[in-house]
């Protein structure tokens, strides 16, 4: 009855929610629903959902084949989100202190930090490809012949370590923007006076950084670090551009190893049900947003 | 003392300079190698100057046009995300018109409902989209292309609105009313005019990302004909000649400046899109 009346009472604020609700519901709710249920039956490309077949689709990660590459993916995630992220925040934390200060054409200087964000992933994947990919019109390649760390093969994105830090590297390249914009204007929030002062006990740069600059700005440090975690997690795509999972599965996170069971392999029930795990990992994490977020407010 | 700030000052510009290269080196890549015709791009691979170094052409500009369906991705991709946010940015300005000005129970939950979407990584809503375009055979078609990037466009754009509604000045509406407005009447009289440039932002914002989606575009788009252009690069990578590499570099040359262009008339909007990201 109380939300009966709550709706009455206040009709015309829910009925501008009504437009987005509806397509929510059909394009949201209704698939997760529809997911749900599809992990526990079969599938057949141009059918659609074929028996049911119970836990079966669970049990090929938990018990079958599916493990080993579950697993190993898993590790892969934690490794490559704790470097990407890692990264990016150390690139963009640069950027942000020599942009801060007051050089001449600064706003350009600014612009052109954040280009990587302008970038299509997978386009920005691509090029980099190619960047990596062979001697002579592959620029990084041929930087990376003056040095005696690799073999001049044709493709170094082959070899297992350079691919993954490859992969590690893009990643940084096509999103430190989002840590950038944040830590630039933390840097320039830092009070110059504690800066004063610090010069007049004859603080090095080094020394300034460490106890004026790091200690004002930490608490965006460690939200950007956070909020990158969650949305590092789940992609796929530099990693899918580069190297497609690959080599012997080093650069397969879970996102990569749901896309290609669902997308190469066609297994839509196995990929379901991987989903529903890789949601109930997720899960944590993203309440843990939720909470900050409504904090902030 | 004077020669130690001249180093500082010299050492700021040096790191500068190798950080903007950094972020700016795959363009610079994928724009000077567009420039090589054909064979050139091995001939001449690793040679940076234009006329100093190598000839430069705009052929592949026109190849990839006339020889390769990049016209096709790129039309493909407009079509899909400008749909995209002609549905969901109208959706949105109401949603996010409630939740910013307007109090009634059930809000906060509403609102978490309603931006779900966000926190969940692309891939895994690409499958219940799939299952559920599949049943519909809305696989392979625009309008599947253009409800599969609404699902994302919808909250990010209702997130985006309800900060710039928020930060309006409270009483707004209520002095409207006092004049004589009904309350729908002050929304689309007084409050939608002063939101009219960030909603025009935030269209453009809602336009980039199903311009950048690969997931979605991917799942949806399987034949030549409904790829985007970040899954048509993706599959040319993988089938094209080696010596039509220079088409390559300047589709994603184009794919890059694009959203550039767009984002740089942005400006103050840019970051507030990149923050709630």
């Amino acid at each position: 009855m109380k939300f009966l009346k709550a709706i009455r009472d206040n009709y015309s604020s829910y009925l501008f929610l009504l437009p987005s609700l509806i397509l929510l519901t059909c394009l949201l709710f209704i698939p997760i629903f529809l997911a749900i249920k599809q992990s526990f039956y079969g599938f057949e490309v141009g059918v659609g959902m074929t028996e049911f077949i119970g836990f079966k689709n669970y049990m090929y990660w938990f018990a079958g084949k599916g493990l080993a590459p579950l697993l190993k993916s898993i590790v892969v995630t934690v490794i490559y989100t704790a470097l990407s992220v890692g990264g990016m925040t150390a690139v963009a934390l640069i950027f942000a202190l020599i942009t801060a200060r007051d050089l001449p054409f600064k706003a350009i200087w600014r612009g052109l930090s954040l280009i990587g964000y302008a970038a299509p992933a997978a386009v920005g994947g691509v090029v980099w490809h190619y960047m990596l990919a062979a001697d002579k019109y592959g620029w990084v390649h041929t930087m990376l012949n003056w040095t005696p760390f690799i073999e001049p093969t044709t493709m170094i994105t082959q070899q297992k370590l350079i691919a993954f830090l490859a992969v590690v590297l893009v990643k940084i390249w096509r999103d430190y923007g989002f840590a950038y914009v944040i830590l630039l204007a933390a840097v320039m929030g830092v009070p110059k006076y504690l800066y004063e002062s610090a010069k007049v006990y004859g603080a090095s740069p080094w020394q300034q950084f460490k106890h004026v600059t790091l200690p004002t700005i930490f608490p965006a440090l460690t939200a950007v670090m956070f909020i990158r975690t969650v949305f590092t997690v789940g992609k796929l795509t530099i990693p899918w551009a580069i190297t497609k999972g690959g080599p012997a599965g080093v650069t397969t996170n879970i996102a990569v190893l749901l896309f290609k069971q669902a997308f190469v392999s066609w297994e839509i029930g196995r990929a379901a049900a991987l989903g529903m795990l890789f949601a109930a990992l997720l899960f944590p994490l993203a309440a843990l947003w939720i909470k900050l977020q409504q904090r902030r407010q | 003392m004077l020669e130690n700030e001249r180093f500082k000052r010299i050492g700021i510009w040096v790191v500068l300079i190798a950080c903007l290269s950094f972020a700016l080196i795959p363009f610079a890549y994928a724009f000077v190698q567009s420039l090589k015709e054909g064979f050139d791009l091995f001939i001449y691979g690793d040679k940076v100057i234009p006329f100093l170094q190598f000839r430069p052409s705009l052929a592949s500009y026109k190849d990839m046009f006339t020889y390769f369906p990049f016209g096709q991705y790129f039309l493909t991709t407009v079509i899909g995300a400008l749909g995209a946010a002609f549905i969901a940015t109208p959706c949105a300005v109401f949603a996010a018109y409630s939740f910013g000005r307007l109090q009634y129970p059930g809000k906060n939950l509403l609102f978490l409902i309603s931006v779900t979407a966000f926190f969940i990584p692309f891939v895994l809503l690409a499958i219940p989209l799939y299952v559920l375009m599949s049943d519909l055979r809305l696989i392979n078609t625009y309008p599947g292309l253009i409800l599969a990037f609404t699902t994302v466009t919808l909250p990010y754009n209702i997130w985006l609105l309800r900060g710039f509604f928020e930060e309006l000045p409270a009483n707004l509406e209520e002095a409207a009313m006092v004049y004589g407005c009904t309350p729908w009447k002050a929304f689309y009289k007084v409050i939608l005019p002063l939101c009219l440039p960030a909603v025009f932002s935030v269209f453009l914002l809602a336009f980039m990302l199903g311009w950048h989606d690969f997931v979605l575009a991917y799942m949806i788009g399987q034949d030549t004909q409904h790829f985007t252009i970040s899954v048509g690069i993706m599959s040319l990578k993988s089938e094209l000649a080696t010596k039509m590499l220079y088409v390559m570099m300047s589709g994603s040359f184009l794919a890059m400046l694009i959203p550039l262009i767009v984002y740089a008339s942005l400006q103050r909007f840019l970051i507030e899109g990149i923050k709630v990201e």
